[in-house]
């Protein structure tokens, strides 16, 4: 079972005022696809820290998420074409191509195969992007999302991180932890309730 | 076929960590149009994001962001002449390399010291390919780290340039030769290349490109002195 606390419920019921101003997601997205060679370095200054982040902690080696982040930032030099900042997130996005460099290189560095799983590419595809109605429906889900993660035990907190940042499938993670896998998928199945709830809560 | 039977799967299946099978299954259910499943995705995906948001936040090195702006904005005429172009264009080669094999980039200097005319007239070409708007990768040997792998970068217009890495010195008294293999006919001879002592190189085909005949660009090697106008041994091929 997992609660959220009282105080990321009620805030998740705070409307924040709504913003006029230009979006820059999409501002930044328009100047990358007019091939504005500035707008790479305003996009890594904006997300080159959470990238990096994300990628470091798949991969645990810096030199190699060095060059992981690189390879990212071409990849979306070359294909950013294909993003829709009508229809997805650009942050959502660039995090999904960052974390499948480092899924890439972490399954053609195993030494004992991964079990086969979705091909990350797919993954990519700006139709998965979700495009919420407001500013404030996305903090307040972030709110509470993050309380959720906040509540769930070391247990469910450790397959959460697993599935995220590591990209292990639920046997996989049952081989990582010499645990049953009956017992891995009730505690990511119990994770995940909690995480959906918080979510569902978190956008009125 | 039944939208519960997925409910478990929406997040595993939006982090590409659900088995094969399974994500199979639920990806064709999307395919139908099921609006409550896909929704279910794109809400498993936000929450995804959200989740990646909690990483500890840890500062890249430093010297990655000037190389970035070296690539992608480099500053111009502090220096007279042709000199910071030609930086920029050299390290620009060292780190469209050293991105796609996923190595280091090179010294520009280095790149810079070493470039002839004729060479800067091949990297301003690969550039042009690279920077241009419809120019599409296609990754080959994906996720290797030993023998040949990298990308070809097509554009229709503009031609192809292939980037590879992992591959070794030729053997003394061959090269190796690039090749275009169209889906009817012959294949066609490009240009003989040499990889640098870290098995880095890149080859390209100028000129438009007709891709709906194209099946891959093929590497060779040939005796040192020859024209050939088939390939001898092929070392690889990448596929379009």
């Amino acid at each position: 079972m997992c609660s959220i606390p009282l105080e990321w419920e009620l805030a998740s019921l705070v409307k924040m005022p709504g913003k006029s101003e230009p979006d820059p997601e999409s501002t930044l997205v328009r100047r990358l696809k007019a091939r504005d060679g500035r707008a790479m370095v305003d996009l890594y200054d904006r997300y080159g820290r959470l990238l990096y982040s994300v990628i470091l902690r798949a991969v645990n080696d810096s030199a190699t998420a060095e060059d992981l982040l690189q390879e990212t930032l071409m990849r979306v030099w070359n294909r950013i074409h294909t993003f829709d900042e009508t229809k997805g997130r650009l942050e959502g996005w660039l995090v999904t191509v960052a974390r499948n460099r480092a899924l890439d290189h972490l399954r053609a560095n195993q030494t004992s195969p991964l079990a086969a799983t979705a091909d990350l590419e797919d993954l990519e595809r700006a139709g998965m992007f979700y495009r919420s109605e407001s500013h404030a429906d996305r903090i307040a889900q972030e709110n509470a999302v993050n309380a959720a993660l906040g509540s769930l035990n070391k247990d469910q907190r450790q397959v959460i991180e697993l599935i995220h940042f590591e990209g292990l499938t639920q046997a996989e993670i049952a081989a990582k932890l010499g645990r049953p896998l009956g017992t891995v998928k009730g505690m990511v199945r119990s994770a995940l309730k909690c995480l959906r709830t918080a979510m569902a809560g978190g956008v009125s | 076929m039944s939208c519960d039977q997925f409910q478990d799967s929406y997040e595993l299946y939006a982090l590409g960590a659900l088995e094969s099978a399974e994500a199979n299954a639920l990806r064709e259910h999307l395919a139908t149009g099921c609006s409550a499943c896909n929704a279910e995705v794109r809400r498993a995906v936000r929450q995804g994001e959200i989740i990646f948001r909690t990483v500890p936040s840890i500062e890249p090195p430093a010297a990655l962001r000037s190389r970035v702006e070296s690539v992608f904005a480099p500053r111009r005429a502090s220096r007279p002449s042709l000199v910071p172009w030609l930086i920029a264009v050299a390290a620009m080669l060292a780190l469209v390399i050293g991105l796609v094999v996923q190595r280091r980039a090179y010294d520009a200097e280095t790149q810079l010291a070493r470039a002839d005319a004729a060479q800067v007239q091949r990297l301003s070409h690969m550039l042009e390919i690279l920077q241009a708007p419809g120019t599409v990768e296609v990754s080959f040997g994906p996720g290797k780290t030993t023998g040949p792998h990298g990308s070809l970068f097509i554009h229709k217009g503009l031609g192809i340039a292939m980037v590879v890495g992992g591959l070794p010195k030729a053997p003394a008294g061959l090269k190796y030769e690039s090749w275009v293999v169209p889906k009817n006919g012959s294949p066609q001879p490009v240009e003989p290349f040499a990889p640098d002592p870290r098995g880095h190189a890149v080859t390209i085909v100028r000129g438009p490109v007709n891709v709906a005949d194209l099946t891959a660009l093929a590497v060779s090697l040939e005796p040192e002195n020859s024209n050939p106008v088939r390939p001898t041994t092929v070392v690889f091929a990448a596929h379009v």
